[in-house]
């Protein structure tokens, strides 16, 4: 169990490419941390750097207080585990376990006792002396944690480790590293391009895109309070709504006009907008489909925020259906409760929720208010 | 469990003993004696594990005899036993003790000779080895075996440590064990190389899966960084040195295009195998014909070392990488479907090649891989 800090981390290729900027972090001792972000943002490279398999170009990495810059990847302490289940067909569950400790030259007495625990741990005692043919998916990918679990590293580097399975055995997993991180109470720091398991599985969560820090932020304020229009929409599935408002002032009203539809806003958010001089300046609006609402409460509740439009398309997903609309030439989602009586080309009403409106500024794409 | 080598090993120092020396299995069952007091084949009484657990070399003295706990050549744990007559039981468990040391030596050394011989095979082929030699070490092999073929694995330059080839070496060897056939050996000071028996159950299809997890257990095992590259499958182990070159091609032609995947099969190169066989002239030629003189002549089209593509050079890559399906190529990019249409268009205007067209499309990554294969030639001749 250990505690990792990134300090003024960098990381520069030699034809002048930086990979990595700046990198400052802070991770507590059993943090489960996530890293997200597209293909090509600086995830992968950060993890590799903190496992020591990519040399730091400048700053400063500590684990448990103690810097490790040079120290090599072997002597750091840490455990990595990859896509690939990466167990060895010619051995029997307890030796895959095992093999690691015996090539570490562990006693035997040692080993057996750890890669009993382990698999007390993981529920797999039962298969010990099983071929690793016999196995399922699942079950091999348990053994595969194994194998990381009986070194009993300070700290555990996972590099999307369930890209490789299907949808059902990925939800599977998911659920299995969070219980087992529960169990073992040690450090994890996760890399995934995918949302939903960030989401998921972080108790923090890291967004990054070209190198930079994007965000830093638990789930949950991630998704209420994101600082920029990359990370509002990153976080989410179907992703925020967003469209270019004009802000205008009428009377005490603040409102963002998009065309002949006009959203008015709460007080608190007028009061920022103005107090900032967007008035008669144009800005992004960003809502969530979930706050775009179709139902007749919300319509006569948000009255001066209702738009109008035909239907584009309508996903039904049984515990929930998803409206695809265009306004002013802007593609909108809206997820309401499921309803069959929706048809393509039918025109509906839909309320925004203003209390829910995130607003950016259009040239710098940061967040103005929540 | 014991082959004729071992045999002749335990014969020469049973010969020098002159006592009850032999070795039993762990269940007591005796698989080599050179005594004629107890006969191969017999059951004898050898300390149990229970709750003890017995680490190699441990020496046990049980009932007068002295037992020797330790892995054969295919890690089989057996039991050496050594008894002397009279009741001097410190000599007796020293003369173990030797012993042991002798066969380990006398392994240690057989081990080097079979590792130069198969490491002659594979990189000079079956005119440089000695036909004694071949016969005696080929002729161990299983008669269920229906090809051959290698797998090389390189450490990675970040990972160069003549150390971390020995570590490499002692993994890769647990993994693909020499009771199922393989031989795992240094090829020179960053490369090793494994050689694979392919049977009917366990053909090449199947090797290239576990040749796949190489590169991820490595790493996750040992913290090493290597390279993985397999050869052609061959029938006959007089050839294995064709499958070491093309596994050594693979490796190059792999690494030059930085192609995806666990591991860089000989077979499965594609086009890459294609264009790396062009004269240069031929590649700008065909660069001239398809892109336009005016690429040529802007640097940025050619990949810098470590460097970062150029932004339109990217988009067409993967667009063409996602069979040119524009909404993953903007879900992969994280760009809006418009950027994408945007550059797309951009690159028509510079090409008059149409990305989305499929002929302009197929011209369009086969000038990438040359454009690849250039810079790093080019990259490879400004380090010489």
């Amino acid at each position: 169990m250990a505690s990792v800090k990134l300090k003024n981390i960098y990381k520069k290729y030699p034809g002048g490419v930086t990979a990595v900027n700046d990198f400052n972090l802070d991770i507590q001792d059993k943090e489960f941390i996530v890293l997200v972000g597209p293909s090509g943002c600086g995830k992968s490279t950060t993890l590799r750097m903190i496992a020591g398999l990519e040399e730091i170009t400048s700053g400063e990495l500590l684990i448990d207080g103690k810097l490790v810059n040079d120290i090599a990847p072997k002597d750091r302490d840490i455990a990595m585990v990859f896509q690939n289940y990466a167990l060895y067909p010619h051995m029997t569950v307890f030796e895959n376990m095992a093999f690691g400790l015996k090539l570490r030259k562990t006693p035997k007495g040692e080993i057996k006792k750890r890669v009993q625990e382990a698999a007390r741990i993981l529920e797999i005692e039962h298969l010990l002396d099983r071929s690793i043919k016999a196995l399922s998916g699942g079950q091999r990918q348990r053994v595969a944690l194994g194998r990381a679990i009986v070194r009993e590293p300070k700290v555990f580097l996972m590099d999307e480790p369930l890209s490789n399975l299907d949808a059902k055995l990925r939800a599977l997993m998911r659920t299995e590293i969070i219980k087992l991180h529960q169990r073992l109470q040690t450090t994890v720091i996760y890399v995934t391009h995918d949302q939903t398991e960030a989401m998921t599985m972080g108790s923090r969560i890291v967004v990054m895109k070209d190198g930079y820090i994007q965000q830093v932020e638990s789930p949950q304020m991630l998704y209420e309070k994101p600082v920029n229009m990359f990370v509002a929409g990153f976080i989410g599935s179907p992703q925020m709504n967003f469209a270019v408002a004009r802000v205008e002032k009428e009377g005490n009203d603040v409102r963002l006009r998009m065309g002949r539809w006009t959203v008015t806003l709460p007080e608190k958010k007028a009061k920022v907008l103005e107090e900032y001089g967007y008035i008669e300046k144009e800005v992004v609006l960003g809502v969530r489909p979930e706050h775009v609402h179709d139902e007749p409460v919300y319509i006569e509740q948000f009255s001066d925020c209702v738009v109008e439009s035909a239907i584009d398309v309508v996903e039904l997903l049984g515990s929930e259906s998803l409206i695809y609309f265009t306004l002013e030439g802007t593609n909108f989602i809206s997820r309401v409760k499921p309803r069959h009586n929706l048809y393509v080309g039918d025109t509906m009403k839909f309320a925004i929720n203003p209390e829910k409106v995130h607003i950016f500024d259009k040239e710098t794409e940061n967040i103005i208010v929540n | 469990m014991l082959n004729k080598e071992n045999r002749n090993q335990l014969d020469k120092i049973s010969s020098i003993l002159c006592c009850d020396f032999g070795v039993a299995d762990v269940e007591g069952r005796v698989c080599y004696s050179g005594s004629s007091n107890i006969t191969e084949g017999d059951i004898i009484s050898v300390p149990r594990a229970g709750e003890e657990v017995f680490e190699e070399y441990d020496i046990v003295e049980q009932n007068g005899m002295n037992f020797a706990y330790y892995n054969m050549d295919d890690s089989e744990p057996v039991w050496f036993f050594l008894s002397v007559e009279g009741d001097d039981k410190e000599s007796g468990k020293r003369l173990l003790e030797l012993a042991l040391c002798a066969y380990d030596n006398r392994r240690e050394v057989r081990s080097r000779r079979k590792a130069e011989f198969f490491r002659s095979l594979v990189t000079e082929g079956y005119s440089a080895v000695d036909v004694n030699d071949f016969n005696m070490y080929v002729g161990e092999l299983s008669p269920d075996i229906v090809g051959y073929t290698i797998i090389i694995v390189s450490l990675i330059t970040s990972s160069y440590d003549p150390a971390n080839l020995a570590v490499v070496e002692e993994f890769l060897a647990g993994i693909f064990p020499s009771k199922e056939g393989y031989c795992v050996i240094p090829a020179d000071d960053e490369r090793l190389c494994i050689i694979c028996p392919l049977t009917e159950e366990n053909g090449f299809e199947q090797l290239l899966e576990n040749a796949d997890l190489i590169s991820d257990t490595v790493l996750s095992e040992l913290m090493i960084s290597v390279s993985v590259a397999v050869g052609v499958a061959v029938n006959n182990i007089k050839s294995i040195d064709a499958a070491f070159k093309s596994a050594e091609k693979a490796d190059v032609i792999g690494k030059m295009f930085e192609m995806s995947g666990k591991s860089f099969v000989y077979d499965k190169l594609g086009l890459s195998r294609l264009v790396y066989g062009m004269p240069k002239e031929t590649c700008l030629a065909f660069l001239k014909e398809t892109l336009g003189p005016s690429i040529l002549e802007d640097k940025s089209w050619f990949v810098r070392p470590g460097g970062q593509e150029d932004e339109i050079k990217k988009t067409i890559k993967t667009f063409l990488d996602t069979n040119q399906n524009i909404s993953e190529t903007s879900r992969e990019l994280y760009i809006h479907r418009n950027t994408l249409v945007y550059r797309l268009d951009k690159f028509n205007k510079m090409t008059g090649l149409d990305c989305t067209k499929f002929e302009d499309g197929m011209k369009v990554g086969m000038a990438m891989l040359v454009l690849q294969y250039l810079s790093k030639m080019q990259n490879k001749d400004n380090k010489n």
